[in-house]
């Protein structure tokens, strides 16, 4: 490695310590809340019509809200996903990850199962999103990343518990990045990562501590249309934005204070500018518009 | 310079680890990786002013820094689903934070600053004790598989006696949620009633709500509801003592109480000591009670306490336990094979219901299963499905179950009756109240072995109603033969080897001998004429509608004589008959001279001698007859003079069946010095005349 190298790594690494402590405050807007009777939902997602899909699994159902704003439950039989933590949109499909049930299973809109994709015993699925035409699973029981293909059959997986790259301390929930990426909170490691569907060249997008800039309870991840992550926080209850290279761009603030949410989890943004968050402790789920990224 | 760039890439390593890895600093403590993960506040920067971590006024303090770790939030963080799932425990208040403790022994758990429970009470998360292989206690102070940790404060709620038990194996098929907290072994415990966390509120429960849970594991028990045991239902506007208003309860509470109760059964009421366990029943059987219209009367079948000598399975009672009402009913299911749908309340009890743990159907279970010798009654003529007994039930309501037919359990006599009075022998009024002309063929009140005389004297072994002669003295009706026990043909005509007869009666007649032990001598004589279906006795007694009163002699055939013992005597004596050889060619004493009886003639050295009429023994004058001079049962008065049956020995006057020696008769009060030789040829024609 030469000097000159060298010399431009060391800024590259100081300019990366730097805009940590240069994030802004990113206004946003209280919209509306939904307050559809939830308990404890954890996770959400929307499909290109403008649905929008929460996964309140506590109350053994899926609730719809539509582009126009309706509400409904969407009701498998008692028990099918009860506990269920994890949710994804997948070409228009609901998918949801049976974590008690070591399984995934394809909702369809009248409340029946459509498909059961078994993973192995043992296995407690969190999350799924569709990739590069597989479905990546985290599993907090294994700290790892399953790859289920198209004809349902588990093509490979990755990660174990661990604290270096490649390695996960809870796997949480998942969002898909640019160029078939992955991008996984991982929880107790309190830091999120992107990395290819295969587990290969992890990128640093958010890192551990207690100020701005950093995380504690990593949760909700979603991407903007900028290729940013925002990136939920259910200890701190704050929700801030990050580029994929780890560059702190700021935290969602209304009339100028950070904005705290109550045990914020899944997050979705729409294609009108607006975030869904979940509030799991809070039973709702909030949206709020955008005003400046 | 090439050095110094040296160093300053070891130095932009340095901070770059930390960056990524986000080691965070102490000043005091060697703190890890993991500590961060829940202390928070001891991430670097934490209380710099743009920290993310909110301010916190936590009763906890570690090191006078507010701790986020007991806080809600802060499990909550992880146990959304995403790294634990404890959503249910979030939402249940089941166990309040905050309550007054200077009330409570607590023993050897943390209060917050002010003395009040907190999570931290129970939980801590530096205790990760094994409790299964391989798992890990969920950070609890105490051990929670055998409860220890809920009686650090409730241990009067664990005492055994008045609370519900713990320690002790679930039942298999219980129906309790999946996830119920059990102990090892599968063992009850505090927690498996009382989720301390959880959506499911059951901590302290009296009310409805309670059913629930008892269902779960005591699910037979709730067969009890609408019926009359139901107080929540029967009674759901009344208060007492067992609730303020009975209708507000569930089935379970208005009578138990899962802590702090009474007796055995948790009963919510106290117990006298005059009723013992009885006192669940008789807390509302009785004249003032809720029950008053089935008031126990305190007589009957035994309650008491007496202890029961042999397992019981059928009725789940072991051997020592002692005889209650529960012994026979079960509060809890109104009939026994729960198909039968109460319609209504105070519902009119069957030998099918009234709370008893078994039917008294045609097999009499109920009643067997402690007295199975009894069971012999269903093979008989005795049993209820005889067409005598199913035409009688047409025309009555009355129970119609093997046993209950004819015994009333909690009646004053043990027996049905409708008209006696207490000393009256109700056994006879019941037998005779289907043997007797109107109700069936088998009838008694003809010429019948006298009844009511005192049995005290006669036998020892034999009992009767209140020390006298009844029917169930020498019957035993629920066994139709000792000898041959069953039968399954109607109207058998009895013998000796069967007829319900106490005491085996052939082929010696023991039932007649245990009483009139001074006629076995008769065992063994030419006298002795048992044959395959009569003993000695019966072949010429008959207990029931003999033909003479007198001796009850069974009947005789056309022939000669004066008086019926002559008659019955010259049944056999005469040609053609079994005692041919033995004919008398005279043998009437002229009916012109009678004599007195022994009361009128005074004492004298004399062996009295019977006198009789036609048909009965006369105290005051009477008439000479075979009997007079012969005791059939007696071949000798002298005991060392036996003979063998069938020997037709040749007999003299010192045998014979002659009640005396001719010296002693009273024949010497009219023929003076001549008796012995009228006595000598007494049934000699030609003799007689010479005399």
């Amino acid at each position: 490695m030469t000097s000159a190298i060298r010399s431009r790594l060391f800024l590259i690494q100081l300019l990366f310590l730097v805009q940590i402590s240069f994030g802004q405050n990113i206004t946003v807007q209280f919209e509306r809340s939904v307050e559809a009777g939830f308990y404890y939902p954890t996770d959400i997602c929307g499909n290109e019509r403008g649905d929008v899909f929460v996964l309140d699994g506590m109350n053994d159902r899926v609730v719809e809200i539509n582009a126009a704003g309706q509400v409904r439950s969407i009701r498998p039989n008692r028990g099918t996903i009860y506990k269920a933590v994890g949710i994804a949109c997948i070409d228009n499909k609901i998918w949801i990850a049976d974590t008690p049930r070591s399984r995934i299973l394809e909702l369809g809109k009248n409340g029946r199962i459509n498909q059961v994709i078994p993973l192995e015993a043992w296995t407690e699925p969190v999350d799924l999103v569709g990739i590069n035409n597989q479905i990546a699973v985290s599993d907090r029981a294994n700290h790892r990343i399953i790859l289920v293909d198209s004809n349902g059959k588990i093509s490979k997986t990755w990660g174990n518990r661990g604290n270096g790259l490649g390695e996960f301390i809870n796997p949480g929930l998942l969002a898909a990045g640019p160029e078939n990426r992955l991008i996984i909170p991982d929880i107790l490691n309190r830091r999120v990562l992107s990395y290819s569907p295969s587990g290969r060249f992890p990128q640093m997008i958010a890192k551990p501590g207690a100020q701005r800039g950093q995380i504690i309870r990593p949760k909700g991840v979603a991407m903007n249309t900028k290729q940013q992550v925002w990136i939920s926080d259910s200890f701190t209850g704050v929700l801030q934005l990050f580029s994929l290279s780890g560059k702190y761009l700021g935290i969602a603030a209304v009339d100028g204070k950070e904005l705290r949410l109550k045990a914020p989890m899944g997050i979705w943004l729409d294609k009108n500018n607006r975030i869904w968050v979940v509030e799991s402790s809070n039973d709702r789920v909030s949206v709020y518009r955008l005003r400046d990224e | 310079m090439n050095k110094q760039r040296h160093i300053i890439f070891f130095l932009f390593l340095l901070v770059l680890v930390q960056g990524l890895f986000g080691q965070p600093r102490s000043k005091s403590r060697n703190i890890s990786f993991d500590c961060v993960v829940c202390h928070v506040t001891w991430h670097e920067n934490a209380q710099a002013e743009n920290s993310l971590i909110p301010k916190l006024d936590a009763p906890i303090q570690i090191e006078g820094i507010p701790s986020h770790i007991p806080a809600k939030k802060a499990c909550a963080s992880c146990h959304d689903g995403t790294v634990m799932d404890s959503r249910e425990v979030f939402r249940s208040n089941n166990h309040a934070l905050g309550m007054d403790m200077t009330k409570i022994k607590i023993r050897d758990l943390p209060l917050d600053k002010n003395k009040k429970i907190y999570c931290g009470t129970c939980h801590t998360p530096h205790s990760l004790k094994p409790i299964v292989p391989g798992g890990l206690a969920p950070f609890i102070r105490k051990e929670v598989k055998n409860s220890d940790l809920c009686i650090s404060c409730h241990a009067d709620q664990a005492e055994k006696h008045f609370n519900h038990p713990i320690h002790i194996p679930v039942n298999a098929d219980h129906k309790m949620p999946a996830g119920t907290f059990f102990g090892a072994n599968n063992t009850i415990e505090c927690m498996t009633c009382h989720p301390i966390h959880g959506e499911q509120s059951t901590i302290g429960v009296t009310g409805s709500d309670r059913s629930e849970l008892c269902s779960s594991c005591h699910e037979s028990y709730f067969n009890i509801e609408l019926t009359d045991h139901d107080l929540a239902t029967s009674f759901k506007s009344t208060s007492g003592a067992l609730g303020p208003s009975f209708g507000e309860q569930d089935a379970c509470a208005t009578c138990h109480t899962s802590h702090g109760g009474n007796g055995k059964f948790m009963w919510a009421v106290e117990l006298t000591p005059e009723d013992g366990e009885n006192s669940y029943c008789l807390g509302c059987h009785n004249e003032e009670g809720l029950a008053q219209a089935k008031a126990y009367p305190h007589a009957g079948h035994v309650v008491n306490g007496k202890k029961v000598p042999a397992s019981v399975p059928a009725l789940n009672i072991t051997a020592g336990e002692e005889i209650r009402c529960l012994s026979c009913h079960d509060p809890h299911q109104w009939e026994f094979s729960k198909r039968h749908a109460v319609t209504e309340a105070n519902e009119e009890g069957t030998e099918y219901t009234s709370f008893l743990r078994l039917p008294d159907d045609a097999e009499g279970q109920l009643c067997t299963s402690c007295h199975p010798a009894k069971a012999q009654i269903t093979a008989s003529d005795h049993s209820v499905v005889r067409e005598g007994f199913q035409q009688h039930f047409r025309n009555t309501d009355a129970f119609r179950g093997q046993c209950s037919a004819c015994h009333e359990t909690h009646g004053d006599f043990g027996y049905k009756t409708n008209t006696a009075e207490v000393g009256e022998d109700v056994t006879r009024e019941l037998c005779e109240f289907c043997h007797s002309e109107a109700h069936y063929p088998t009838t008694v009140g003809g010429l019948d072995h006298p009844m009511g005389g005192d049995l005290k004297a006669a036998s020892d072994v034999l009992h009767g109603f209140d020390g006298t002669i009844t029917c169930i003295t020498c019957h035993d009706p629920h066994l139709w033969g000792s000898a041959e026990n069953t039968s399954r043909v109607a109207d058998l005509d009895g013998n000796d080897r069967n007829s319900f007869l106490r005491i085996k009666n052939w082929p010696e007649p023991n039932l007649c001998i245990e009483c009139h032990s001074e006629q076995k001598d008769v065992i063994g004589t030419d006298h002795d004429l048992g044959d395959a279906n009569h003993s000695a006795c019966s072949f010429c007694h008959s207990s029931h509608n003999a033909r003479a009163e007198h001796g009850l002699l069974r009947s005789w055939e056309a022939s000669m004589g004066n008086s019926y013992n002559e008659h019955f005597c010259f049944s056999c004596h005469q040609e053609g008959k079994s005692a041919e050889n033995k004919l008398p060619e005279a043998w009437d004493h002229p009916h012109d001279y009678g004599t007195v009886a022994k009361n009128v003639r005074g004492t004298g050295d004399w062996i009295d001698f019977p006198v009789f009429s036609e048909t009965q023994p006369e105290k005051v004058f009477g008439f000479i007859d075979c009997f007079t001079c012969h005791d059939p049962h007696k071949w000798s008065f002298e005991d060392n003079l036996v003979e063998e049956s069938g020997d037709n020995n040749e007999g003299s006057y010192l045998t014979s069946f002659l009640r005396n020696p001719s010296h002693k008769t009273l024949c010497i009060d009219c023929h003076g010095p001549a008796t012995l030789w009228k006595f000598n040829y007494y049934h000699d024609p030609v003799k007689r005349k010479r005399y």
